[in-house]
């Protein structure tokens, strides 16, 4: 069963630039107490900003149909994420729930992007979020036994300090600059 | 999602994931072996939960609740003083209302995310030109940013949007600049190099000729003063119809209807009293001045059948100033009545 995996760190090295991505979705079920009020802020925005994009004339009550009419909510995702700025910046960078093999090195991140699934201005339960969290540029040695061999130092020598973080379910490469 | 559906969905992931270091030599491994080893490791990885959280998440605003909204921009300074009035209450001044702006930056480009590119910027200074204000006793929100530049096909304008704490919409609105070769949009742009204005005034969309403005600015024009090398301020005020003190509502039974304020108020030409009617019913509409003298009969007894119903009314001989639309309903529930203050430009 380790044959090929052995194999293959003897006949490649991957070292490729990547970024993981992270994301959750955040909904009127979530429970924990900072994506409750990111749900509840980030609602209040949608029902704020969705007047400023629809017709008065003929109003509409889901980000579906919202978009369909004006696609200027298309800016939609990218207003809610001004609610959400400031939780962010709580987090200093880390997702503490993302450890790596170790448990004291975290997912860090430098950049977040938010997507708005559907939201109705009437209806709470419709509101559903998507949080990307993005880590800044990887150097990826090698993934051995299902784990990311990352390290923070891209300079082309041949040690490095190295930490490895376990595939996740909810964790994508997002980037990957090929090796030179 | 049972349990049994989560592993067997995660592996498909995890099995992608074994097979792309083996360069795909999946084949070499059974598929026995890789199910067993697979199912291990998203067990292991099923301890951590999708939550974010550090210690301690405290309640924090919007990032827009700020007074500069400069961000990473750069320009001309522009300080925005802008009172809200309201139609409702005299025009007084109208405290407590939560007021938005945005604006483009001196390149014409508004903050917002780069089309479906990630965001590759710091997250902590994703927006700039963009803020949020609550009116104090004077109806006054002050925002300090850099004058706008301009963009293809639009004046220079500000966006405005008005609402009750409650996130209720008052007004959406713009603020237009005044032009000539002695204003400030002609003198940033043009004069404005070294701040980095480097469009001039060629191919600029004037108010008479911009789709939002070209109905006339009396209403969305502010005053703009100043010098390029003090920077410039603007001054506007902005009216709304908000919550009214009149509130002389008379009920005899539940309320099937709903009468919306007029629009647009203050109007110059015509205005339209929007009514939805649940039941087919019979409407007064009469306008009275503010020392009770009754003016006009808009509509006198009209019956009107259920839906969404616009009843127009044109100025006439009406002079600038404030009036009170008293609407009647009467139906099966009852008589209804309702006043609303009404504004002549």
């Amino acid at each position: 069963m380790m044959l090929p995996c052995f194999l293959l760190i003897k006949t490649k090295v991957m070292r490729a630039k990547i970024k993981l991505a992270f994301r959750i979705v955040i909904d009127q079920n979530s429970e924990m107490v900072w994506d409750q009020y990111i749900f509840e802020d980030t609602y209040f925005e949608y029902k704020i900003q969705h007047q400023v994009f629809d017709d008065p004339e003929n109003p509409v009550k889901n980000y579906w149909e919202l978009l369909a009419k004006n696609p200027q909510a298309g800016k939609m995702p990218f207003l809610l994420s001004s609610a959400v700025v400031n939780y962010v910046t709580q987090l200093k960078g880390e997702i503490k729930s993302l450890p790596d093999v170790l448990g004291n090195t975290f997912f860090s991140f430098e950049s977040f992007k938010l997507d708005l699934i559907s939201s109705n201005i009437e209806d709470p339960s419709k509101h559903k979020i998507g949080l990307t969290f993005y880590t800044p540029e990887l150097f990826l040695i090698d993934i051995i036994d299902n784990k990311y061999l990352l390290s923070n130092n891209s300079d082309n020598k041949n040690s490095f300090e190295t930490f490895m973080f376990a595939f996740h379910p909810q964790v994508s490469i997002s980037y990957y600059n090929f090796p030179e | 999602m049972d349990r049994k559906n989560f592993l067997k969905n995660s592996l498909g992931l995890a099995g992608i994931a074994v097979a792309a270091p083996s360069l795909f030599r999946s084949e070499l491994i059974s598929d026995e072996a890789t199910i067993n080893n697979s199912t291990k490791n998203i067990l292991s990885c099923s301890v951590t939960n999708s939550e974010t959280e550090g210690p301690f998440p405290t309640h924090t605003p919007s990032s827009l609740v700020q007074t500069n909204i400069v961000g990473d921009r750069t320009g001309v300074a522009f300080t925005m003083n802008i009172y809200i009035k309201n139609t409702n209450a005299n025009c007084g001044a109208y405290q407590g209302v939560l007021v938005d702006v945005w604006h483009c930056d001196k390149d014409g480009n508004y903050s917002e995310y780069g089309g479906t590119q990630m965001q590759q910027t710091n997250y902590t200074n994703n927006h700039f030109l963009r803020g949020r204000q609550t009116t104090d006793a004077n109806g006054l929100v002050t925002f300090t940013s850099i004058f706008p530049g301009w963009y293809q096909s639009r004046a220079t304008h500000i966006h405005v949007h008005i609402y009750k704490p409650d996130g209720t919409s008052l007004l959406v609105t713009q603020i237009a600049f005044p032009e000539g070769t002695t204003s400030a949009v002609y003198n940033v742009n043009v004069n404005g190099t070294s701040y980095g204005y480097t469009k001039g005034m060629t191919g600029y969309t004037y108010n008479a000729n911009d789709n939002v403005f070209s109905d006339g600015t009396s209403n969305e024009m502010g005053a703009v003063s100043g010098y390029l090398s003090v920077g410039y301020i603007l001054t506007h005020t902005i009216y709304v119809a908000g919550v009214s003190n009149l509130g002389t509502q008379e009920t005899s039974g539940n309320k099937n209807f709903k009468v919306g304020q007029n629009y647009p108020n203050p109007f110059r030409d015509e205005t339209v009293f929007p009514i939805v009617l649940n039941e087919k019913s019979t409407v007064n509409i009469e306008l009275f001045d503010f020392s009770g003298r009754k003016l006009a009969t808009v509509i006198s007894q009209q019956k009107l059948s259920a839906g969404k119903q616009e009843i127009k009314m044109s100025r006439n001989q009406l002079k600038s100033g404030m009036y009170v639309a008293k609407i009647t309903i009467v139906n099966s529930q009852g008589t209804f009545k309702e006043d609303l203050k009404v504004l002549v430009n």
